[in-house]
Order: structure tokens, then C-alpha cells, then sequence
């Protein structure tokens, strides 16, 4: 298995596959640094000029964006609070803090540092461990997908806001905005208020665009940020060596948990990435720093959505089932190469599958390089006076969203979540678990149905089984956790008092 | 808003009666005999988990409200709703790039906080650059289908 790696390395290291792997990260970074356009829109712009490629060119091409997509992400999350990609909403937290602090380009060296530590590890996974994982992974079964969704929307209402209540309410009102359309088994009609373009449903993009992207706008604007100057030019800071090391064994942890919950299909690099900045949070000392601009903060989740690509090829090349957007997508590169996935490619064409291996470990080592390139470019916007900025981020907004439908109505929707998005946050809600919420909706109602069309209407399934119990223990951890750490506090507080 | 109508739980009515329309909303869907559980369990499932949480909300003890240090900039926040809706009504029939730019110029010209003659220069050539490296870069080099409006014997 190693020396199939080995051989599969040699031959991505060539300069030829270099150079597709770097024009892959590149267009992968351009693309998740604007938003609207995620890893899967990058991917798909791409698609088409592989066809007639060699394959040993043009999955490696594909991989590469992936992977490029997932660190691009945090660079605008971190300089303009508008996450590139819907994995990089996390990273907002902390990173755009920093950012505040005069200390945006050591927050984009970590999410560097963390983005390739963490897809090194998520490699080392894949290599080590394609098989094991994905039976693991078969075993689950529409229960267990709803638990662990609900296990995901219980975190991010723990760590978005300070009020859970209000982060409850948000991350259900994004499950139920995620309803609106035609019922998927009935084919019913649910909140569509009598408009027949919400009979399709609410597109992912103009939704997230809007309620993160021009809610921020708005917001800036209505408390007059948009008419501060800024005075001095951000001056390009390097995390020391002490930090580095110090965030180390949370990126390793971090790319491992990514490439594990990217080996789960419908579990990408969003939900990855909120349950490491949680469990860091949970986990670390000192933790009242989070959300305030911890070099933590940053690393826990960029080390994670960076871990998903390598972990999302887990049940591609070893089962043939794509586990999100993007893998779906290099599928699809797979089929244009006249390739199957499975199990059986291991068997007629293994040069094939550990080739793809040895080039997201390649595109890795190029992301150091170009990403470090990038660094200034980035930091340079930061300079810009704000009403350039501002107008900039509406433009990419509606054109963002347009792409989608190439009409109007995609830009009302991103005004209208952006209006919605922009009055939840002057009222204390949390948006971002409204879009994760909406993301998960699908997921959560069609495995409640599944389940329960299986059991004849009854419950007691959810309950049943080992893997159900474990995922309900930490769903209601999850909502318990902000109480239980203020309890912890108080006591420690009247401790120390005493 | 001391009193006991605090703003939190002016939020908690507002979300419960959310929760509660719909509740009543599901109640309306159709049911069917092929599906055990039908459309408006899980609708429901989220009105209770909604109002659950409004009621906690409106039942807690009130905290003061805290004082924001910025004053809110109405105006400013209006006009930016305002001219974002005029892009929406004039990118079909004018195009892209005369809208991006009549949009650019809006904005530049009241947010730029240089003195008038600086102010018309910065936005007239921010506005026409930009426009059309966008209409490049996502027409011509993506491939959106990005509306030539008025220009359309131009742009082909």
C-alpha cells in the first residue's frame, strides 16, 4: 500500500503535475476568496476543460482546487468578515477579531499553518486508513444522520452568540427556511406564500451570501464603520515559533476530525469545521479568549475544513460514493475520464486512486508556496478605504448570487437575507447558525422521515443502538455546554473568592 | 421599554408567534396515504423547538439594555437599501455595466469622505475600471451570462 503512495508521489512530484496541481490551487484560492463562489463552484468552472485530459492530470487539477477553495475560504472570512466558502464561517470568529486588532496577516499565516499541517494529517489518514473508515461510515444509518445533525446544530448554537436561546431559535429558523419549497416525499407545497419561484426552494448561495456578506454591509454601515478612516496600513505580522508550536497539537487534531467527518457523506467541511472550533473551545484552557481574536480560534477550524478534501475522497475511491458537493464533482471528473470509482480500482488500477493520494499530499506542499505568495496581496485589501471595499463585497454579492439563476431574482433574495441577517444581528440572534441550520435542513428532515417511515410512525428507533446514544449524549451536551461552563465559571469565581 | 415589555421580550412574543403561524401553517398541509409521517410533523417539530425557546426568553428575568457606543446611521442605511434596489430594477433593462457603474458612483459619492472634485474623480474612475474588470472577469472569463443591456451592439 506505502510503496503504491511512494510511486504515485514520484509521479505528482513531476513538474508537469506540479504545474496542473499549482494552477489548481490558485484558481482554488481565487475562488473560495470570493464569495459566493465555494470549492464545488470552483470545481465546476473547471470541470468542463478537463474533458479529454489525462486523467493523471485532470483529477489531480480537480483535488487540487478543493483544496486550494478550503484555505481561500478564510481569507476574506478573516480581512472582511465574509467567509469565502460556507467551511470558513467558523473562522470568522476569531479571525476577523484579530484582524480588528492590527493582526490580520498572523491569523492568515495560521489558517496557512493550520490549512496544510491539517491536510498532511488528513492524507496520512486517507493513505492509512480508506478501508476501515468508510465500512465504519456504511454502518450509519438515517437515524444516526439525524443525530448527527442535530449534534452539529446543537454546537453552533452553543458558540454563536451569547445568548443559546437566541442561537437555538436561529439555528431552527434555518432548518425551517431550509423547508420552504416543495416537499421532497409528498410534494407538497410549504411556504411558498403563493410565489412560484419559492416552489423550487431557497438557493444556498443568495441565502449565505446574504446573511453573511450584506448583513455585514448593512451593519457597517448603520453604525457609520463604513466612515472611519483607516489611519495606518496593516503591517504584515508572522505567528513566532512559541505560536506555532503552541497551536500544533490542535491543527494535528484538527486535520484528523476533519478527515474523518469528510469521509461521512452529507458532513463537509462546514460542519468539520464548527466542531473543531467547539471542541477546542471546550477542550482548551483559558478559553474565554475565543471569539475575541485566539490564534485557536483560527486554527481549530481551518485545520478541519482543510482535513475534509482528503477525507471526502475516503468513500469516492473506496466505496464510489461521493460524500459532498465537491467529491461529487470529482466524480464526475472520473466518468469524463471514462474511470469508475470503487473498490475494483484498487484492484485494476490502483496507480490511479494512490495517485490521487500522493497529489492532494502534493497540492498541500504547493499551498505553502503560493499561499505564502498570496499572503501580501491579501493584506494589501485591508489598506483600502472602506466605501471601496464595501461596494466591492455588493458587487461580488449579486454577481455571486446571479451566477446561480443568471437572473434578478437571486440578487432580491441575497438583499432580502441580507436585510433578515443584518436585523438578527442587531437583536442578538446568530445568522451563522441560521445558515448552517439551512445547509443541514435537507439532511435532517429527510433522515427524521426515513427513519420513521421505517418504524411504521414510532419513535423509539432514534433511541435505539449504541451509535444513536452516543450522538444524543452530545447533543445535549452541546446545548447544555454554555450553561454548564457558566455554572463552571461561577463556581470557580466563588472559589477563588473564598 | 424599562418596563416590563423589555426588548428580549418584545423578541420572545415576536418569535413565539412565529412559532405559532407555523404550527397553524402545517396543520394546512395535505396528507397522504403513501407517507406514514407527512409533511407537517417536522414543520411542527421546529414551531415547538422555537417556541420553546421564545418562551424562555420571554419568561427570564429582563436584563437592562446595554448602551451602544455608535449612533445608528438611518439615513445612510436607507439609502443604501435605496440604491441597492434601484440596481435591482435597472440591471435587466439598462445592463450590467451601466448599472455597476451608476451603482459605484452612488456609492463612492456619498461614503468618500475626500472633497467634492477628489471625491468625483476617485469615483468615476473606480466606478468605470471596476465595472468592467468584473464584466470581464465573470463574463468573459467565467461565463456568466451577465445582461449587455443597452450595450448590446458592443459588447455582441
Amino acid at each position: 500500500m506505502f510503496s503504491l503512495f511512494l510511486q504515485g508521489l514520484a509521479q505528482a512530484a513531476t513538474p508537469i503535475n506540479i504545474m496542473y496541481i499549482a494552477f489548481g490551487v490558485i484558481w482554488g484560492i481565487i475562488g473560495g476568496a470570493i464569495p459566493g463562489i465555494s470549492a464545488s463552484v470552483a470545481m465546476s468552472l473547471l470541470l468542463p476543460l478537463t474533458f479529454g485530459m489525462d486523467p493523471s492530470h485532470s483529477l489531480p487539477m480537480l483535488a487540487a482546487v478543493y483544496v486550494g477553495a478550503e484555505y481561500g475560504g478564510s481569507i476574506p472570512a478573516i480581512l472582511i468578515k465574509t467567509p469565502g466558502t460556507g467551511a470558513a464561517a467558523a473562522t470568522v470568529l476569531d479571525g476577523y477579531e484579530m484582524q480588528r486588532k492590527g493582526l490580520g496577516g498572523k491569523a492568515l499565516c495560521i489558517s496557512l499553518y493550520a490549512g496544510v499541517i491539517g491536510g498532511l494529517v488528513s492524507v496520512i489518514v486517507l493513505v492509512f486508513s480508506t478501508v476501515p473508515l468508510a465500512s465504519f461510515a456504511l454502518k450509519f444509518g438515517p437515524s444516526q444522520y439525524f443525530w448527527m445533525a442535530m449534534m452539529g446544530l446543537s454546537i453552533v448554537g452553543a458558540v454563536s452568540g451569547k445568548d443559546p436561546m437566541k442561537g437555538l431559535i436561529s439555528a431552527a429558523f434555518g432548518l425551517f427556511l431550509a423547508i420552504i419549497g416543495m416537499d421532497q416525499f409528498t410534494s407538497t407545497q410549504r411556504f411558498t406564500f403563493g410565489v412560484f419561484r419559492l416552489s423550487e426552494g431557497l438557493d444556498l448561495i443568495p441565502v449565505l451570501v446574504g446573511l453573511f456578506a450584506l448583513s455585514e454591509v448593512f451593519r457597517q454601515i448603520f453604525q457609520g464603520e463604513i466612515f472611519s478612516v483607516i489611519k495606518d496600513k496593516v503591517k504584515m505580522t508572522y505567528p513566532t515559533k512559541k505560536e506555532l508550536a503552541s497551536v500544533t497539537p490542535i491543527v494535528v487534531a484538527g486535520g484528523a476530525m476533519g478527515s474523518v467527518v469528510g469521509a461521512l457523506p452529507g458532513a463537509g467541511a462546514t460542519i468539520a469545521s464548527w466542531i473543531a472550533y467547539s471542541e477546542t473551545k471546550m477542550f482548551c484552557k483559558n478559553n474565554e479568549t475565543f471569539g475575541t481574536g485566539d490564534i485557536r480560534g483560527v486554527a481549530a477550524p481551518e485545520s478541519a475544513n482543510n482535513g475534509v478534501p482528503a477525507g471526502g475522497l475516503i468513500p469516492l475511491l473506496a466505496l464510489g460514493i461521493p460524500g459532498s458537493n465537491s467529491t461529487a464533482i470529482l466524480m464526475v471528473g472520473f466518468s469524463l475520464a471514462g474511470i469508475s470509482c470503487g473498490p475494483m480500482l484498487f484492484l485494476t488500477q490502483p496507480q490511479i486512486p494512490y495517485g490521487l493520494m500522493a497529489s492532494m499530499f502534493m497540492a498541500q506542499i504547493v499551498l505553502i508556496f503560493v499561499g505564502l505568495l498570496m499572503l501580501r496581496p491579501c493584506v494589501y485589501i485591508t489598506s483600502i478605504k472602506k466605501i471601496f471595499l464595501t461596494s466591492a463585497i455588493m458587487m461580488f454579492a449579486f454577481i455571486g448570487a446571479f451566477s446561480t439563476t443568471n437572473d434578478v431574482y437571486s440578487i432580491i433574495l441575497v438583499v432580502i437575507f441580507g436585510l433578515i441577517g443584518f436585523t438578527m444581528k442587531e437583536l442578538g440572534f446568530a445568522p451563522a447558525a441560521t445558515v448552517l441550520g439551512f445547509v443541514l435542513g435537507e439532511l435532517v428532515e429527510g433522515n427524521l422521515r426515513r427513519t420513521m417511515q421505517m418504524s411504521r410512525g414510532s419513535m423509539d428507533i432514534f433511541f435505539a443502538g449504541g451509535l444513536n446514544k452516543f450522538f444524543i449524549a452530545l447533543t445535549i451536551l452541546g446545548v447544555l455546554f454554555p450553561y454548564i461552563s457558566k455554572w463552571l465559571a461561577a463556581r470557580r469565581k466563588a472559589k477563588a473568592a473564598a | 421599554m424599562n418596563g416590563f415589555l423589555s426588548r428580549d421580550r418584545l423578541i420572545g412574543l415576536f418569535c413565539f408567534a412565529f412559532a405559532g403561524y407555523v404550527w397553524y401553517e402545517a396543520g394546512t398541509f395535505p396528507t397522504s396515504d403513501f407517507d406514514a409521517v407527512g409533511p407537517s410533523l417536522y414543520p411542527r417539530f421546529l414551531a415547538t423547538v422555537i417556541g420553546l425557546a421564545s418562551l424562555v426568553i420571554f419568561l427570564r428575568p429582563s436584563k437592562g439594555a446595554s448602551a451602544k457606543d455608535e449612533s445608528p446611521r438611518w439615513g445612510a442605511f436607507l439609502y443604501v437599501i435605496l440604491v441597492s434596489a434601484a440596481y435591482i430594477a435597472l440591471l435587466m433593462p439598462l445592463g450590467f455595466i451601466p448599472t455597476t457603474v451608476l451603482f459605484l458612483l452612488a456609492m463612492v459619492l456619498y461614503f468618500e469622505p475626500s472633497e467634492l472634485k477628489v471625491r468625483i474623480r476617485k469615483a468615476v474612475v473606480y466606478a468605470a475600471c471596476f465595472s468592467v474588470f468584473l464584466y470581464l472577469f465573470f463574463g468573459k472569463l467565467l461565463g456568466v451570462l451577465l445582461p449587455a443591456g443597452i450595450l448590446h451592439g458592443l459588447l455582441g
